[in-house]
């Protein structure tokens, strides 16, 4: 299968600061991919960079796109959702569906009413009278009546409930995601998605310090929970994060024996959030 | 270009002040001129400055018993319905033109549904363009639509006017009715115009992208910069009269201006016969007007202006 995105030496600089430093990766087809890094680590520069919003430097391929050099073309093979609440305020359902059926030819008018079917969401309104998860129900019910290859989803559920955040996910992965599709997810509420995600990219300070499948970290990521007095034997074994939870001591380890871990203790699969706070506070140090 | 008529459509729905602030106006005129013309039906007076002094006469016994009151009563029903909602609905379009151009490029980045617009298949150069066809063909045609709407309203107040003092409404308000040159001038006035105003649509659309507040003011404050800085330092004008030429030329261009004043006398001289046709038609001048280089040398500082709006769009990311 050809990638969906293939990046080689992509870096972008605004002045002095390296947004992106030189980073690689690829985006097969068929994964879910999160994109997680803290704020300013360069995640929306890299989406705006394979969106063609922005100037880069490097290679970039977007399924066969210069995104850059292409935007337009590209746009009728990528959706995506930037942020909430980016719909227009006087616009009317009916008109938004209109629009888009006229300009997309990639759109199904019927997917997009049996999504919107399910809300409660009437065509006559205009957007601002949208509660803003209304708003985003309505942006989705778009978005997944558009046939494309790739969806992006910057902070999708961002200032959202956690009923709307639960259900948006829901619907995403069983009413639009199948094989043939990719979709990119960045969010700061990793919890609420490492259980849908195939893939997942770190990213810090411009550059990529993690970038492994969901089978992969939990290969090569455990935690041990070891009593006071074992903490020694099990810092030896070259733990990369360490905290103390109830009186124990947490120990993450990146590729090191399970079996020999057990020994000193309990084994857990680390969360996406704890793995994360550890590869991100190792970069610090 | 198949997104083009949704583009349009989109800035009518957007817009919505593009066709009701006209109609809003043209409704005012069409409403106080019927309350006013009919309530000066049998037996209203009107006030009227005669040779022999001011008086208030009847405006049924005038028209049955003055010859000449009855042409001029004649030639007002056959042209002011064209002419006075023409000015007032053109004077309404350059408000209109501002406040629409100034937003046209600003409101989307505003209310920052421009990620969601960019999100769609359609590219940067015909977003813009559709924004310029919404200024120099769809407004005018919105004006000259209710121009048309106006004059339709009061004429029937006119004939309903006759009517009531026992007149042909035929004979008295239709016979002489420039129904096609009227419209067919004012069509013209309303192209002519627009061309001559591209740049000037140009450098709002340009002010508008540019801006990241108040596009009305980046509109304004730089032509009035170079204005006062040309006039600190060289002790000249020559950017504001370029201006004022721009803003106010687009008439002596585009009609016979030597021959307004000899058309209005003719017209006060025929008592039997008057001629709007003829009077309207005698007035374009198309070839003074496409051989004007001014028109042309517009035309080409209005694509630069555009040019830099849709690079502005496309290019400058804001974060």
């Amino acid at each position: 299968m050809n990638a969906i995105v293939t990046a080689r030496g992509l870096s972008k600089r605004f002045g002095e600061t390296k947004a992106l430093d030189n980073i690689d990766f690829t985006i097969a087809p068929g994964r879910i991919v999160g994109l997680i890094g803290p704020n300013g680590a360069g995640k929306t520069t890299a989406l705006k960079a394979l969106l063609g919003l922005t100037r880069f430097e490097g290679d970039l391929d977007v399924m066969g796109y210069d995104p850059y050099r292409q935007r337009a073309e590209l746009m009728k093979k990528v959706c995506f959702i930037a942020d909430v609440a980016i719909l227009p305020r006087w616009l009317r359902v009916s008109q938004a569906l209109d629009f888009v059926e006229g300009v997309h030819p990639q759109f199904s008018r019927e997917r997009a009413e049996f999504f919107l079917a399910k809300t409660q969401i009437s065509h006559k309104q205009r957007v601002r009278t949208l509660s803003k998860g209304m708003v985003t129900q309505l942006h989705l019910a778009i978005v997944m009546a558009i046939d494309v290859r790739l969806l992006v989803l910057d902070e999708p559920t961002l200032g959202l409930d956690i009923l709307f955040r639960k259900q948006f996910y829901e619907t995403v992965l069983g009413d639009y995601f199948d094989d043939q599709r990719t979709i990119i997810v960045t969010t700061h509420q990793v919890e609420e998605i490492e259980n849908i995600l195939t893939d997942l990219i770190f990213i810090n300070d411009g550059r990529i310090v993690l970038n492994e499948s969901m089978d992969n970290v939990a290969e090569k990521y455990v935690e041990l929970l070891v009593a006071p007095d074992r903490c020694d034997a099990a810092r030896a074994l070259g733990a990369i994060h360490e905290r103390e939870i109830l009186g124990k001591r947490l120990f993450l380890y990146e590729g090191v024996a399970k079996q020999q871990l057990s020994e000193l203790g309990e084994l857990h699969r680390p969360s996406v959030a704890d793995l994360f706070v550890a590869k991100m506070q190792g970069v610090a140090a | 270009m198949k997104a083009f008529p949704w583009l349009l459509r989109r800035e009518l729905w957007e817009s919505r002040s593009l066709y009701i602030v006209p109609l809003v106006f043209l409704s005012l005129l069409v409403g106080l001129y019927t309350f006013g013309l009919l309530s000066h039906g049998p037996g209203g007076m009107v006030h009227i400055d005669m040779d022999n002094g001011d008086g208030a006469v009847n405006l049924e016994q005038l028209i049955k018993e003055e010859p000449h009151a009855r042409q001029a009563l004649k030639l007002a029903a056959g042209g002011l319905p064209f002419i006075v909602p023409a000015v007032l609905l053109n004077a309404v379009m350059l408000f209109v033109w501002f406040f629409y151009l100034t937003d046209s490029l600003y409101a989307e980045r505003k209310d920052r549904s421009v990620l969601f617009w960019k999100s769609l298949p359609v590219d940067d150069t015909t977003t813009v363009l559709s924004k310029v066809a919404t200024a120099v063909v769809v407004i005018p045609a919105i004006t000259f639509i209710g121009i048309m709407i106006a004059a339709a309203g009061m004429t029937l107040a006119n004939t309903v006017f006759a009517w009531t003092i026992d007149e042909s409404a035929w004979q008295l308000i239709w016979s002489q009715m420039p129904f096609l040159s009227a419209p067919a001038t004012l069509a013209y006035a309303l192209a002519v115009q627009s061309l001559w105003f591209a740049p000037v649509f140009g450098w709002l659309m340009l002010a508008s992208a540019w801006a990241r507040r108040a596009p009305a003011l980046w509109a304004l404050l730089p032509p009035a910069g170079i204005a006062l800085l040309e006039g600190a330092v060289f002790r000249s004008s020559h950017f504001l009269e370029l201006i004022g030429h721009r803003l106010t030329s687009v008439v002596p261009t585009a009609f016979r201006d030597e021959d307004i004043e000899g058309v209005v006398d003719e017209i006060h001289d025929s008592s039997d016969k008057i001629e709007w046709a003829e009077a309207f038609g005698s007035l374009i001048d198309p070839g003074s007007f496409l051989s004007d280089p001014g028109m042309w040398g517009g035309l080409v500082v209005a694509a630069v202006f555009i040019a830099g709006a849709i690079w502005l769009r496309r290019y400058r990311s804001e974060t």
